[in-house]
């Protein structure tokens, strides 16, 4: 599956993590700068629950990568649980990814990557 | 355990082997989820019917159907999603047979719509809670040799309707935990096309942490509780898929809190038992009813249980004729620490029935090693 999906050019957006299974988690984003080199942790990018992150729009095609490390606590058994990664305007899903994880018992982490490329037009 | 403390309990255990009085080795009082102790009116006897025997534990059982089919050796597999299910169904009926010593149990909110139900919605949501602690439960086990092998299935459901112990409702814990978790430094290079790949796993010292969370925060094992549960089994001659009613038991009960280290629980129990589905010429299919209240108290190195009850139970042998009986009893329990690993438990109960008087007596022997230490309170 591919880590990449397009969104609107020049328009702010709004990123959020969702993770289901009704778990408890926490997480911190990171960009990837496009000159190369390991991510950088975004200002204001970490948090607990689905809570929003702020980046401003993309000039038409540009490309920005993000990855998000992720840990949940469990306290049941293994499960396999949903994760959502969504791009926003004004609160509308502009853009979205999906994946699956499995969450161990205690605790367990994971990155999940989101790379936004603004549209031509 | 040395040898020599071995010997000790066993000289222990004999000098208290008693008519009308139980020893047991048992484990410590631990924090079940939940335990509903009551005294079992509705368990078979040992030798078919003629008696009432008393199990000094019994509440809404974790896995109703394994309850149902006394087979609790059995190793539950819990699928965390629908392909391990689908997996776990699949070994239950192979070539044209239902599989015996399989037990499955299972969350369908967990493996369906819960897969993206968020922990917000859980708080926000009555509705999450319930669907969320909703259990499926399907039992096999098989009982006889040769022509006269039946396979026997059973299937349950099981609620907890109240759970002042459910950990993502503790707010104290679930801050602690998410504060002891550390995050991982994502990849330092974009390779790769995985939308989600997985962290490393969890170092001790955060597991630890983690732990040391449940330990302080965790909620007590008497806190208040309401669960109810049923089930059905049915025989299956040879592993023979076919529909029949071998035993149905339904279980309501309410655990409360009284006090720091003690527990008041309320629990019924009916059950329906027809043997005549495997033998023809076995007794009657009887109904009984029981309602239990319990005492339990808890402390570092002794523990106490104490249970009334009263009961019935009704046996039907033809259209024409049934006999009912009327049962009341009372037992208790005490145990205390004789080893740091090991802990002694002396049981009595006492019965009595349509009117008449008659003393019956529990006892039973039982080891149990490299006991985990109660949790504290």
């Amino acid at each position: 599956m591919s880590r990449s999906t397009e969104v609107p050019n020049s328009v702010d957006l709004k990123l959020r993590l969702l993770v289901g299974g009704d778990l408890p988690y926490k997480w911190q984003v990171y960009e990837y700068p496009a000159t190369g080199g390991p991510p950088i942790a975004l200002p204001g990018g970490a948090g607990r629950g689905d809570e929003r992150v702020a980046i401003a729009g993309l000039p038409p095609q540009q490309t920005r990568r993000f990855v998000w490390s992720v840990a949940a606590v469990n306290l049941n058994d293994e499960q396999e649980v949903d994760v959502r990664v969504q791009a926003l305007a004004t609160d509308i899903v502009v853009g979205e990814l999906a994946a699956t994880w499995k969450v161990g018992r205690t605790t367990s982490s994971c990155f999940v990557h989101l790379d936004l490329t603004a549209r031509a037009s | 355990m040395t040898a020599s403390r071995l010997a000790l309990l066993v000289a222990l255990a004999g000098a208290f082997a008693a008519p009308g009085l139980g020893v047991v080795v048992a484990d410590p009082p631990r924090v079940p989820a939940p335990t509903v102790p009551a005294v079992d009116i509705t368990a078979p006897t040992p030798a078919g019917d003629a008696g009432i025997w008393i199990r000094a534990i019994d509440h809404v059982p974790d896995n109703p159907a394994i309850d149902l089919l006394g087979a609790e050796d059995l190793k539950v597999s819990k699928p965390g999603s629908v392909k391990d299910l689908d997996v776990e169904l699949r070994s239950l009926y192979k070539d044209g047979k239902v599989v015996p010593e399989i037990a499955i149990e299972l969350s369908p909110w967990a493996l369906t719509v819960g897969r993206s139900s968020s922990y917000r919605d859980y708080l926000a949501s009555r509705a999450t809670r319930l669907l969320r602690r909703f259990t499926i439960s399907l039992a096999t086990t098989s009982q006889g040799d040769g022509d006269a092998q039946t396979t026997l299935g059973a299937v349950g459901v099981r609620l907890r309707l109240i759970d002042d112990a459910d950990w993502r409702l503790n707010g104290k814990l679930v801050d602690c935990a998410l504060d002891a978790l550390t995050l991982p430094a994502p990849p330092a290079n974009h390779d790769g096309d995985d939308v989600l790949t997985a962290g490393p796993a969890p170092d001790a010292d955060a597991t630890k942490a983690v732990e040391r969370c449940i330990t302080t925060h965790a909620k007590p094992w008497n806190s208040t509780q309401l669960a109810v549960g049923a089930a059905l089994s049915s025989a299956l001659p040879h592993g023979k898929l076919r529909w029949d009613l071998h035993d149905l038991a339904a279980w309501a009960a309410f655990a409360h809190t009284a006090g720091k280290a003690s527990g008041v629980t309320v629990g019924v129990k009916y059950l329906y038992s027809d043997a005549r589905t495997i033998d023809t010429t076995t007794q009657s299919a009887r109904h009984t009813f029981a309602t239990t209240a319990s005492f339990e108290t808890r402390r570092d190195k002794f523990g106490l249980l104490g249970t009334i009850g009263v009961g019935g139970r009704w046996t039907r042998a033809d259209m024409a004729t049934s006999t009912t009986q009327a049962v009341g009893l009372v037992g208790g329990e005490v145990q205390f620490q004789v080893f740091p690993d090991t802990w002694l438990a002396v049981r009595f109960s006492a019965e009595l029935a349509n009117g008449g008087s008659d003393l019956i007596s529990l006892a039973n022997l039982k080891w149990n090693y490299d006991i985990t230490p109660t949790r504290s309170r």
